[in-house]
């Protein structure tokens, strides 16, 4: 039981679930007490209470449970149905029982023709559609019926001699990697179909080749061989070149990192002043909680225990009650700040800001994205600040002529740096909110908004023009304290102004 | 020291006595954290039964609960002990002429502080000490059921406070020493997962991840709260607020909201689950006006009410409607360009063309 427990964790842990030693003792343990091994749920119970610390890792722990603890024999299909059985394998074990179903329920009629065990849920799904108008207004080839590209599933589908029955004929699925970056609006088939680690017998291998029309009738083919050849012969020559562009590459990024300082602009002074003032004015209303510390304090509450110690010196009788008030902490403030193309014009001013944000408030943290999120608190705090922006948007630091992705930089912020949002932590969010369509993943956003004091978003854009295009401000625009459309200094003092009247 | 429960069976059972429904996986896991003396951390959203369970615990097992309920900025010694130093300075003030005697005839002064030294630990003893409930909970000659109630709302220094007490069920007071619990507690932490919490506490802690339930059991929790309601309603209500779960609110309904939401429709004399009883009452179980919209735009739809547009206003605040409206493609906004000589001659002479009432209330400001 032990070696099976050490292999579970171990497979845990090769799903990114953090295991500690003492925690798979404790796991034996639990998994020891009287009543638990003979249950299934129960162990499951007792395993997931001693291994999984984080309600992020509990849903992979149940998958690979239900992996590993599962004792289900393997089917063993006969060869001929081998390849069938792999393509219903594609619906899941649901597939299996429904054609068991199926056959369950033709069993009585007598002489009626056997149900094609064809079982999937797609097989259903496409008798509701005419084949032939799909394959007409799919297929531009008289080739429809081989490569059937109107199937309800996404793989590509080859059957011999027009077979319409998905359970004749052979399948072979093809997994298109697709060109990275179209699938940018609402991509369409996210879930592609499971691959399938299928040997072919020889004989079903030369069939397949054979009817592909490449295959020499019967046995492997063999005439890659030599390309497979010339390329091991020049496999020495390839990895040189391959080092030497790597090494090309880090001495082109080490001159980039000391030479490519770009001056953007000045800032002047009266503007500089005005910004601090604005937000000093924001760093007072956004407080932060109260301080473990109390300090001396006339207008605080009675602290016996002070008043008591100081009142010795009068026989105890209290003339003078020291009082004592909490102090409100310095926010801790985190900002995440788009800088991508789309708000590009205001990007500046934002990081202007968030440079001065930094010297005011007592902890800022500031992360810049656009389709990844990169932490910059140190670039400001090490560079200059024409430097930094240089820097920022130069592209050393993230590709900021990607499309920005706010819901993906939601989830890696949480993963990365959710443990930094506390009761003490203001989230201001720098950007428009439009994310091009991708999913802007609200839960993620909402685990931020609340986990963090305060969610405050600052937009360049007024709010007329949220519906227009695919911005998901509005449904953002829910979760935080308030929104602010802020695209400049003035507009920067008067939602200050604001912030302070409100508070 | 015997079982505090006997099987995960006796657990479910014991439990069901007192009227918690518990499933299979709970009691599993508070069976092998009363067994191995494991403090049990529960997660989970805000009313699924955590500090309920706790409660029921205590009830079952004929324990005194006591209970820890953390908050901002909480410190030490609301969680451990603190010296109580009226009670100090009363006990100098009323015995001065007793340390009068104790010091009168010593030669020098010297001899005087010592002998009052020797006497020290007479002022830092348990008389003058004010225990708060960690420190209760190890003293009490009975064991008890110690809840720390939403713990992550602590700060992280009192998250280590508790780090000694929940892995030795021990406190060490600096000037007496160290207090053993005689019996220890059966600990029970509860967490809303608004900050991650320490490894090492979570180290100590076994977990339970506690969720809404399902259809059975919720029905089956209901049911037991006696509310009035019939059993057919029961389930029809209970299915509308699994449902309402699924949108997307800001705070889902609670299992103790979905009772009183039973409880309000039997008060009300309500005679089935109809658009009517529950639009007029779902206020119970929303708990912000966003959601309030959201749910009763959910029951229009689910009963097939089509809610006249002029009553729409007032159903829902305006402002929140258009900011936060489900058109987001901005079709009919985009139309609304699209009018021919909507730049008319006030245009040019700086009024603002006519725009429609959307346009016009969508540059509120949404929060």
């Amino acid at each position: 039981m032990e070696e099976a427990l050490l292999g579970f964790i171990a497979c845990l842990r090769g799903q990114g679930v953090r295991v500690s030693t003492a925690e798979a003792v404790d796991a034996a343990r639990c998994a020891a007490q009287p009543s638990i091994l003979g249950d299934r749920v129960r162990l499951h119970a007792a395993l997931r209470a001693a291994l999984v610390t984080s309600a992020s890792s509990v849903s992979t722990f149940d998958d690979v449970f239900a992996l590993y603890f599962s004792l289900r024999p393997v089917p063993v299909a006969s060869r001929a149905g081998e390849v069938a059985a792999a393509d219903s394998d594609l619906g899941g074990t649901a597939g299996e029982s429904g054609e068991m179903e199926d056959f369950s329920l033709v069993d009585g009629t007598e002489g009626a023709p056997p149900i094609s065990n064809s079982p999937s849920a797609e097989s259903d799904m496409s008798q509701y559609f005419d084949p032939e108008a799909l394959s007409e207004g799919y297929n531009l080839d008289d080739d429809a019926d081989i490569v059937n590209l109107a199937s309800m599933t996404d793989e590509i589908s080859f059957s011999p001699g027009g077979g319409r029955s998905r359970s004749q004929g052979m399948k072979v699925q093809l997994d298109v990697s697709r060109t990275h970056g179209i699938d940018a609006p609402g991509s369409l088939s996210p879930a592609t179909g499971t691959a399938m680690d299928l040997d072919l017998t020889d004989d079903e291998e030369g069939r397949l080749l054979r009817w592909l029309g490449t295959g020499p009738s019967g046995g492997a083919p063999r005439e890659d061989d030599a390309m497979i050849r010339g390329l091991l012969d020049r496999l020495p020559e390839y990895l040189v070149e391959h080092l030497r562009r790597l090494a090309d590459l880090r001495r082109t990024r080490d001159v980039v990192d000391h030479a490519r300082i770009a001056v953007l602009d000045e800032v002047s002074v009266l503007e500089r002043q005005k910004l601090e003032e604005s937000l000093r004015r924001i760093a007072t209303t956004l407080k932060g909680g109260l301080a473990q510390r109390r300090k001396v304090d006339p207008r605080g509450r009675v602290d016996p225990a002070r008043t008591a110690r100081r009142s010795l010196r009068y026989d105890g009788v209290p003339f003078r009650p020291v009082t004592v008030a909490r102090v409100r902490e310095r926010s801790r403030v985190v900002v995440l700040a788009d800088v991508s193309l789309s708000v590009r014009a205001t990007a500046r001013f934002t990081l202007h800001m968030v440079h001065g944000m930094q010297s005011i408030f007592g902890h800022v943290r500031t992360y810049a994205f656009v389709d990844t999120v990169r932490e910059i608190t140190q670039l400001f705090a090490h560079h200059p600040l024409e430097h930094a922006l240089g820097l920022v948007f130069g592209g050393d630091v993230l590709d900021t002529d990607a499309n920005s992705d706010y819901g993906r930089v939601f989830e890696d912020f949480l993963a990365d740096s959710g443990s930094s949002l506390d009761r003490r932590t203001s989230v201001v969010v720098l950007g428009d909110g439009r994310s091009n369509g991708k999913d802007p993943r609200m839960d993620a956003f909402a685990e931020i908004a609340h986990r963090a004091r305060r969610v405050v978003w600052l937009t360049p854009e007024p709010s007329y023009s949220w519906g227009l295009g695919t911005c998901d401000l509005p449904k953002y625009a829910g979760l935080c304290e308030r929104v602010e459309v802020v695209r400049d200094l003035s507009a920067l003092e008067r939602t200050s102004l604001d912030l302070a009247l409100a508070t | 020291m015997d079982p505090v429960f006997e099987s995960v069976d006796d657990v479910l059972t014991r439990l069901n006595q007192v009227g918690y429904i518990a499933d299979e996986r709970l009691a599993t896991t508070v069976y092998l954290a009363a067994r191995l003396g494991r403090p049990l951390l529960l997660e989970g959203p805000a009313g699924v039964g955590k500090t309920d369970l706790a409660r029921s615990l205590a009830a079952v097992l004929g324990r005194e609960l006591v209970r820890l309920q953390c908050y901002e900025s909480q410190d030490e010694s609301k969680a451990l002990y603190e010296w109580d130093y009226g009670k100090q300075l009363l006990y100098t003030q009323i015995l001065r002429e007793k340390i009068a005697d104790l010091v009168g005839d010593a030669p020098d002064l010297e001899s005087a502080v010592d002998r009052i030294a020797d006497r020290d630990d007479v002022f830092f003893s348990e008389r003058f000490l004010s225990e708060r409930p960690l420190l209760t909970a190890m003293r009490s000659p009975e064991p008890v059921v110690l809840l720390i109630d939403e713990v992550d709302r602590s700060d992280e220094a009192l998250e280590a406070v508790l780090l000694e007490t929940l892995a030795e069920n021990q406190i060490s007071i600096p000037e007496i020493g160290t207090v053993v619990a005689a019996h220890p507690p059966l600990v029970l932490l509860t967490s809303n997962n608004t900050r991650d919490l320490s490894a090492a506490l979570k180290r100590r802690c076994l977990h339970l991840f506690l969720d809404y339930p399902e259809h059975e059991r919720e029905l089956e929790i209901v049911r037991s709260k006696k509310t009035g309601l019939s059993e057919a309603m029961t389930s029809e209500l209970v299915t509308v607020v699994q449902e309402l779960r699924a949108l997307d609110l800001r705070q889902s309904p609670s299992i103790s909201e979905t009772v009183d939401w039973a409880r309000t429709l039997a008060v009300l004399g309500a005679t089935s689950i109809d658009h009517r009883s529950l639009s007029d009452t779902v206020n119970v179980v929303t708990k912000f006006e966003r959601d309030l919209a959201r749910a009763l735009r959910f029951l229009d739809e689910r009963f097939g009410v089509r809610a006249a547009p002029a009553q729409q206003p007032d159903k829902a605040p305006p402002a929140a409607q258009s900011a936060i409206s489900d058109d987001t493609d901005g079709r009919a906004k985009r139309d609304a360009y699209d009018i021919p000589k909507r730049h008319g001659a006030a245009a040019f002479f700086g009024a603002r063309p006519a725009r429609q009432d959307s346009v016009a209330a969508s540059r509120r400001r949404p929060v």
